[in-house]
């Protein structure tokens, strides 16, 4: 299948982002067909075509952003690239092997495919060695998922402990706490390929769906020391509530403004289209 | 609805810790019923016969918290 490459980056000249993340991975610039067969189906080239349009446009040098570097907002970039979990682990903003650099280590029957990474609903989950108390400000953050398919809500990633509450729920249940501590949203909101909370001073966190801020809830509380998984909620030191849906992208950094959220989602968005992996219906 | 294995304690002792592929873990739980289970999914990327050989059943989870 070809792959639609749009955007100011389809060139030989790559960003040191795209060349550190490819290499990390170890897909190099190539012929050499990836998927082949499916609607992923991609080359190495083609791959470091789409990742570099990715990171220009992150950096504000796109079509769909061209003035806004949202680079620095992200301490983690986890695009669930490669199909495997030994590609899957690298954080694109820093792609170096380590925990410091937060790569992600699974457990369990996670399924690591071409759509990206999948829960088992079962005991599949991962740690990014992310402690939000260490690595996070209280009212200075933001953490998000894209989705590969429009699956059944799940606790997606995060902890859940009285009065540092920090997880992203896949959809909106009336009257349950979402995201935030001490707060409970009090309308349902439709299922959406992405969500987005950011959380900008002490006293409001915004969620956004498929770059829309749809709710704002006042939050108030501390940050946990506990581990953050992804795949799964981390209930006060105990891993559990596995999800089984499909995860195409997570971010996790400092807070996002309306339009850096927006910007965000498109960007994210434009790349499962790229990679053939838009498939949330 | 995911398959697992009914694994004894010793051998939950004996995967925990123990990686089934690069870079993934196994990660036995507890059932419904307090067997310790391991997933399809681990026990298909996984070298360990003994493993293989094992029954799959259908997993019956414990009461999830928090819904």
């Amino acid at each position: 299948m070809s792959i639609l490459l749009t955007g100011v980056g389809a060139s030989n000249r790559y960003e040191i982002e795209t060349i550190r993340y490819m290499r990390a991975i170890g897909v190099p610039n190539d012929g050499t067909v990836y998927f082949a067969g499916t609607a992923q189906e991609i080359t190495g080239a083609q791959a470091w075509e789409v990742f570099n349009v990715h990171f220009l446009e992150l950096k504000g040098k796109g079509e769909i952003n061209n003035s806004v570097n949202l680079l620095p907002l992200f301490i983690i970039l986890r695009p669930y690239f490669g199909g495997s979990a030994t590609t899957n682990k690298f954080n694109a903003k820093n792609p170096s092997d380590t925990d410091g650099a937060f790569r992600q280590t699974y457990f369990g029957g996670l399924t690591h495919s071409r759509l990206g990474c999948k829960g088992n609903g079962t005991n599949g989950y991962a740690l990014n060695y992310l402690v939000p108390s260490v690595n996070l400000q209280t009212s200075n953050l933001h953490f998000s998922c894209y989705f590969g398919e429009n699956g059944p809500d799940n606790y997606e990633m995060g902890i859940f402990e009285a009065g540092k509450h920090i997880y992203l729920r896949k959809a909106i249940v009336a009257n349950v706490d979402n995201g935030c501590n001490s707060a409970a949203f009090t309308s349902i909101s439709p299922n959406s390929k992405s969500v987005i909370f950011s959380r900008n001073n002490n006293l409001n966190f915004d969620m956004y769906k498929n770059g829309v801020k749809t709710n704002v809830v006042s939050a108030v509380g501390v940050l946990s020391n506990l581990q953050f998984p992804s795949f799964a909620l981390n209930d006060s030191g105990s891993i559990g509530n596995y999800t089984a849906n499909v995860h195409c992208y997570e971010t996790l950094g400092i807070a996002l403004t309306d339009q850096q959220a927006d910007l965000t989602f498109q960007i994210i968005e434009k790349l499962q289209i790229d990679l053939g992996r838009d498939l949330y219906v | 609805m995911c398959r697992v294995a009914i694994i004894s304690l010793e051998q939950k002792i004996t995967l925990t810790g123990l990686n089934y592929s690069e870079n993934c873990f196994f990660n036995p739980i507890q059932d419904a019923d307090n067997n310790w289970v391991v997933s399809s999914e681990e026990i298909e990327a996984c070298g360990i016969l003994w493993l293989k050989e094992l029954p799959l059943v259908d997993f019956t989870p414990k009461t999830p918290k928090l819904l």
